[in-house]
């Protein structure tokens, strides 16, 4: 599907379309204005009819493929909500765009502009993901490319044009094309023309799209994240009393499948008794194996791919001294070593020691990856744990249930995505 | 019987599978003493060597999955008595390396003379051959040789089976490293489509269909000699999805070069189970009597019945010199009833589904991931 100048075309014109692409443009750029406004009120009208239902005959088939549910749905959108979107807005440029009283009466003129021209490169792991990087494009005044991931269901074209259809003077700023990854050569052209490539995914899809841009062409990139929970010193010694929090992250667990940047991958508990280890290991897998009752089964492809993963780490276990906990649909593995690292995912997670005195040793290491913990500790602890997590380069520290949350004006990995698609003129007055 | 490897009928399983058994039970007994590793393995799997003997189905032998192998190399033998070794053309960096002595050899050669004749592979009379792969550099390399990939090996035996004339890859190995060589492949193949001797052509079936559909592109099309071959394998990883494709290889096949159906041959076949997988007229990749094959349940291990789809186990008692006589891939397939075929052979045959994971999958990288791993891929071929 082609999204080009406000009209969905099939993606046979796709020739047509990057033959036009350049010049449009061009004519966007040379017409640009200021459209923060326009965005903001075209998105929370779109926002406004997902919640009566407006755009249910097309969702519906979406929400029947259990792409996502109706909750998760109303959740998202709230984020583009009029008074949200215009929090972000004010959060991430509103200083820089006012300006100061100095400012105004220098000769020389300092103003926000956009970087011009975005090349996103969206991940698939989440829906919608691709419309929102090019929201947060065009917030910020960009003309906007977007490559679709291979495995969209074509909600973000559907919501980018709904969106274009309340508001025709954002048409030249969006085109989405549906190239595939493996045709490198236009996926050049296309970075040719931008001035910045927004890219979302791991270190080979960052490489990737440093292998396809000039040197002159900036990379924003949106890495692949490490995420995990901190039991605490305070926690170990009653962890029956913890044992709601334990809850709430199996159901982060369970609800995000490890997926996300933001995903627990397992678990870190302050203590070096391996018993300790253990007893928290097993009471984990008892409410992880629980709560997975109210989530969808794995397909079978996933499952098999789980399956081999767990029968060869209890193979390697002669070597790591690692112990498998199995559970149905879900597993624990214990490991000895503190070192963080992607579990096998899909509701399998592993629980490591990791004592407070060792924190940053064992983290900064890490620098790049690290993005959310989720700490289960007494409120006595919390602040002086924080802090000492903030010193390893993590940027969101909650409270398990929150580990995915987003909050309307938060950053994306202790950045702001409006100030990097952004650059500071001087214009003499 | 004297050995599984060189009884006459390859696909007699009935008359055959005591002899399977007792090979089974022998190269188990071979391991356990002499592979110290897989001894350790079994060990912590709960097995003692005297349970060997008490074997009753080989489903009960524990299997290793190919994924320990491209961790761990495990021998049997002394190295030095190893003749020679097969590497995978593993796409994620690790790679499994197995070692092959001269009497596993010796087995596979066997394997391959009854299995070719049964296909049909053998000729007399002369031909070229295009392999749609790298070159082989040393074929039995011994210690400080170098490891090379197994798939260069496989399709240098593949240029016995008639006499050859000539030799062309479209990977060769020029100062170090293999570079691709497809406007000489193309050339050749218009040559050898003004002459009379048939073309036998061997690869990489991703290659192959690559290199067709390019030619198709441009126009070019080749009519090669009467009795010329197309023989392919190696998985079609992302072209990969089923029958509608393969037709559309065998398609592009009789279209591009005038080879008919009847003349494409596809093997199976992998370093950690080196079993000469053949497909029938009907394209379906029956099991030889070297092998098994047991579909397990993805979440509790235990084999399922013909037509379930599930982990694919594969066994052999051929090689001495590694312990892979029970091995677990990382594919989903299922085992159908031989007389759903109608080919003649009655053996259940094997149909692969594809990777585990891979299409489901959508970490936080995926989507872009794939793109690198093409876009490198583009650039080595």
């Amino acid at each position: 599907m082609i999204l080009f100048e406000g009209k969905i075309l099939p993606d046979e014109q796709l020739d047509d379309v990057l033959e036009k692409l350049w010049d449009s443009c061009l004519m966007a750029v040379t017409n640009r204005k200021d459209i923060a406004k326009l965005v903001i009120n075209a998105c929370g009208r779109v926002s406004e009819k997902i919640k009566t239902g407006a755009y249910d005959p097309i969702l519906w088939v979406l929400l029947e493929k259990g792409a996502f549910t109706r909750t998760q749905l109303e959740e998202a959108i709230t984020f583009f909500d009029k008074e949200n979107l215009q929090l972000k807005y004010d959060t991430e440029l509103g200083v820089l765009k006012k300006g100061t009283e100095d400012d105004r009466k220098a000769s020389v003129e300092k103003r926000l502009e956009p970087l011009g021209i975005l090349f996103h490169i969206a991940a698939g792991n989440a829906e919608g993901l691709p419309f929102f990087s090019v929201i947060e494009g065009l917030l910020a005044g960009n003309v906007n490319i977007l490559k679709l991931p291979s495995v969209d269901d074509g909600i973000s074209v559907m919501l980018l044009h709904e969106m274009i259809k309340e508001e025709p003077a954002l048409a030249p700023y969006v085109c989405v094309l549906d190239v595939a990854s493996t045709n490198v050569k236009i996926l050049k052209t296309l970075a040719d023309m931008a001035d910045a490539i927004v890219v979302w995914g791991g270190d080979e899809a960052v490489m990737a799209a440093r292998t396809m841009a000039s040197p002159s062409t900036q990379i924003i990139s949106w890495g692949h994240k490490l995420s995990f929970a901190y039991v605490s010193a305070g926690v170990v010694e009653k962890v029956e009393d913890y044992e709601p929090e334990l809850y709430d992250l199996a159901k982060h667990i369970c609800a995000t499948n490890q997926l996300l940047c933001s995903s627990c991958q397992g678990i870190f508990v302050d203590t070096e008794d391996e018993t300790v280890l253990l007893s928290v290991a097993e009471r984990f897998l008892h409410i992880l194996e629980e709560v997975r009752v109210d989530y969808p089964r794995e397909k079978i492809g996933i499952r098999g791919k789980v399956s081999i993963s767990l029968y060869n780490e209890e193979l390697e276990s002669i070597h790591t001294g690692h112990r498998v906990l199995r559970g149905k649909g879900v597993s624990v593995i214990i490991g000895s070593d503190s070192e963080l690292e992607l579990s096998y995912m899909f509701k399998n997670c592993w629980v490591k020691p990791l004592q407070r005195k060792n924190i940053i040793k064992s983290l900064k290491g890490k620098k790049g990856y690290l993005q959310t913990v989720g700490l289960i500790c007494t409120e006595k602890e919390r602040k002086e744990l924080a802090e000492l997590f903030v010193k390893t380069g993590l940027t969101h520290i909650v409270r398990p249930k929150n580990m995915s949350q987003m909050l309307p004006g938060g950053t994306h990995d202790g950045k702001y995505p409006l100030r990097r698609y952004s650059r500071i003129i001087e214009v003499e007055r | 019987m004297k050995s599984l490897f060189w009884y006459k009928r390859p696909y007699d399983i009935e008359k055959t599978e005591t002899q399977f058994m007792k090979e089974m039970r022998e190269n188990m007994h071979f391991q356990f003493e002499n592979c110290k590793e897989y001894r350790a393995l079994l060990e912590h799997r709960g097995w003692y060597e005297e349970r060997i003997d008490k074997l009753e189905s080989v489903a009960e032998i524990p299997f290793i999955p190919t994924l320990f192998f491209k961790h761990h190399r495990m021998d049997s033998v002394p190295r030095e008595k190893m003749l020679t070794t097969a590497t995978s053309s593993g796409t994620s960096g690790a790679k499994s390396v197995i070692g092959y002595d001269v009497l596993s050899l010796l087995k596979g050669l066997g394997m391959v003379l009854r299995v070719g004749k049964e296909h049909k592979l053998w000729s007399l009379r002369p031909c070229h051959y295009i392999i749609l792969g790298y070159e082989a550099r040393n074929i039995l390399g011994r210690k400080n040789a170098v490891e090379e990939k197994a798939v260069a090996k496989t399709a240098y035996g593949f240029t016995f089976f008639a006499p050859a004339l000539s030799r062309t890859y479209a990977l060769r190995y020029i100062d170090g490293d293999y570079r691709l060589n497809l406007e000489e492949i193309r050339e050749k193949l218009i040559t050898f489509s003004r002459g009379n001797t048939p073309v036998r052509i061997i690869g990489f079936t991703f290659h192959a269909y690559w290199l067709l559909s390019k030619m198709k592109e441009a126009g070019i099309k080749c009519p090669l000699p009467k009795g010329s071959l197309m023989s392919f394998g190696g998985g079609w990883k992302q072209y990969y999805t089923q029958r509608a494709e393969k037709q559309e290889m065998y398609d592009l096949v009789e279209d591009v070069l005038n080879i008919p159906e009847s003349m494409c041959r596809e093997f199976f076949g992998a370093v950690e189970h080196p079993i000469l997988y053949c497909d029938c007229p009907k394209h379906h990749f029956h099991v030889p009597i070297y092998s098994r094959v047991l579909i397990r349940d993805v979440d509790t291990y235990e084999p399922l019945e013909h037509g379930k789809a599930g982990l694919v186990n594969l066994l052999t008692p051929m090689v001495k010199s590694a312990p892979i006589l029970s091995i677990m891939t990382d594919d989903l397939g299922i085992l159908h009833d031989g007389s759903e075929c109608g080919c003649g052979i009655d053996t259940p045959y094997l149909e692969i589904l594809g990777r585990v994971g891979m299409e489901d999958i959508t970490t936080c990288a995926a989507g872009a991931e794939n793109l690198m791993r093409t876009m490198l891929g583009e650039e080595t071929l």
